[in-house]
């Protein structure tokens, strides 16, 4: 993602969540997100098969 | 009772009557009075409850009753851990707005049935979210072998309290690192289960399908005598397995003959300093192990760790970020309020990469019992550093000293961390990582490693 892309994606998915996003705040959350989403690239570079299922416990 | 007396030492003389268990209570209340004023590793003393569990021992011996193993011994936990009466903070100022605990978590519930005596709650990271417990509420940490440094996290005042003798015993949890990564800084030992085997029940969540329980001490012996006492079925935890208690204590005795030890390699090493490095070398050598393997994907297994956390660890707290941002700590808030707008799509990578990764660590299980590296890239930082230099780069401090655990928790995997000191150098520790359930191998290597001399505590100067 880039700069401007984080900043936009960033804005609207907070006003989605409804999470106000403090003018002193939003620099910090930038920053913060561009690093989520650099780790991020990295594993969502990886292929996994169909039967690569997530393995949550739940026993109903 | 000495500051650095074992507890099982403890249990010895207070069942012999050698040692009162009230007068073990008062040492331990008088070395935290004497000492936590440096340290700040506890943020509640619970000194009437300890002098009443103390006397009740007393009681008991006088009535000539058996006692159980860990009867007497001091012990505090991470203040996320609810103790009936007290408020459970979770690092945090806004939890000080709930009401106090109604009653005991499953794993006190556990340490009062051995007869330990609980004298108050830890310091930690807020929410658990970080490595090295510089809390903005209740301030940080100091690392009992050099106040400037922090004493790592997020359990942090669980490690600094017993490396600082204020108690023999205490409990934490470890959701990233967050045993293992204290451990290593303040040259202890502690344990991190598998995923599943010890109940959660009462202690505050950070990331559910991440979240571990255990214990810290200063010998291999106490370690696993207080990981026996915690073991038992809770049904009240949806994420315990249905295994069977297996106790560990008399197979401490047992050596590593017939386990297949090597350290692990490739990322592993590159993210580890040549002070951790070291640490692993002088290991193997006392182990006689020249054998390398290689944990596929590792870097990605950390980064997946890190999406899981955020996605988990930051829902929890939207309501709060919603309505009170103000009131997180301001060293985490901002990763918090970032965390909380992760894509799904992110999150189920990372979650379905965590079945594939398992899959592949499984077939290194298949000819390897035990897996050395070491708990932290580097030794303690000081208090305030934003970021350190590994291998010539320079990293975040907070997250990245992580690095090297998180790959492990990430699919649940059992790892004593042993603590390694070396003359002139703060202490750095060395994780055991062992098969799933085979807390027991990781445990018997730690207690040779304790017998070679290299796995050792110290007692700090304090100065």
């Amino acid at each position: 993602m880039t700069q401007t892309e984080i900043e936009q994606y960033v804005k609207a998915a907070a006003a989605a969540l409804e999470l106000p996003l403090a003018p002193a705040h939003l620099p910090g959350v930038l920053v913060d997100f561009g690093r989520l989403a650099a780790i991020a690239a990295q594993v969502n570079a990886f292929d996994l098969g169909p039967e690569d299922e997530p393995g949550p416990r739940w026993e109903p | 009772m000495a500051a650095f007396d074992s507890a099982l030492e403890i249990a010895a003389a207070i069942r012999a009557g050698k040692l009162m268990a009230t007068a073990a209570a008062e040492a331990s209340l008088a070395r935290i009075a004497a000492v936590d004023g440096k340290i700040n590793a506890f943020t509640e003393v619970t000194r009437e409850r300890a002098l009443k569990e103390a006397a009740a021992i007393d009681a008991r011996r006088a009535r000539g009753e058996a006692l159980p193993p860990l009867a007497g011994v001091p012990y505090a936990v991470k203040n996320l851990f609810d103790i009936e009466g007290v408020v459970t903070l979770a690092g945090s100022k806004i939890n000080r707005d709930l009401p106090a605990a109604a009653s005991d978590c499953y794993l006190i519930e556990r340490m009062h049935a051995a007869g330990a005596v609980l004298v108050g709650a830890l310091n930690m990271d807020e929410y658990a979210f970080g490595f090295t417990t510089e809390n903005t509420h209740y301030g940080p940490t100091r690392n009992p072998h050099d106040l400037n440094c922090i004493a790592g996290g997020s359990s942090g005042g669980s490690a600094a309290a017993v490396a600082a003798g204020m108690v023999p015993l205490t409990l934490g949890t470890d959701t990233n690192g967050s045993i293992r990564v204290p451990s290593s800084l303040n040259g202890i030992f502690g344990l991190k289960p598998t995923y599943g085997r010890l109940s959660r029940v009462g202690t505050y969540p950070f990331v559910h399908s991440l979240d571990h329980v255990g214990p810290f001490a200063r010998s291999a012996a106490d370690l696993v005598a207080t990981y026996d006492a915690l073991q038992g079925h809770d049904a009240a935890d949806p994420a315990q397995a249905n295994k069977p208690v297996e106790m560990v204590s008399a197979q401490l005795s047992a050596g590593v003959a017939g386990l297949r030890i090597a350290v692990a390699g490739g990322y592993f090493k590159q993210h580890a300093s040549p002070d951790a490095l070291e640490v692993v070398a002088l290991a193997a050598r006392a182990l006689g192990v020249q054998t390398e393997v290689l944990l596929p994907e590792a870097a990605r297994a950390r980064g997946a760790a890190f999406v899981i956390t955020a996605t988990e660890g930051s829902q929890l707290h939207l309501a709060d970020l919603r309505k009170r941002p103000d009131d997180f700590d301001p060293l985490i808030r901002d990763r918090f309020m970032a965390n909380a707008l992760t894509p799904a799509a992110w999150y189920l990578q990372a979650q379905r990469f965590r079945r594939w990764f398992h899959a592949e660590v499984m077939k290194v299980f298949a000819h390897t019992d035990i897996i050395l590296a070491a708990a932290t890239p580097i030794s303690a930082t000081p208090i305030g550093a934003n970021t350190f230099d590994l291998n010539g780069a320079q990293v975040p401090s907070r997250p990245s000293m992580g690095l090297l655990t998180q790959p492990i928790s990430f699919i649940g995997l059992p790892v004593v961390t042993v603590p390694i000191f070396r003359a002139g150098k703060m202490p750095l520790g060395l994780q055991i990582i062992a098969a799933p359930w085979r807390e027991a191998d990781a445990m018997r290597v730690a207690a040779e490693l304790e017998r070679s001399g290299l796995a050792k505590s110290l007692m700090p100067s304090l100065t």
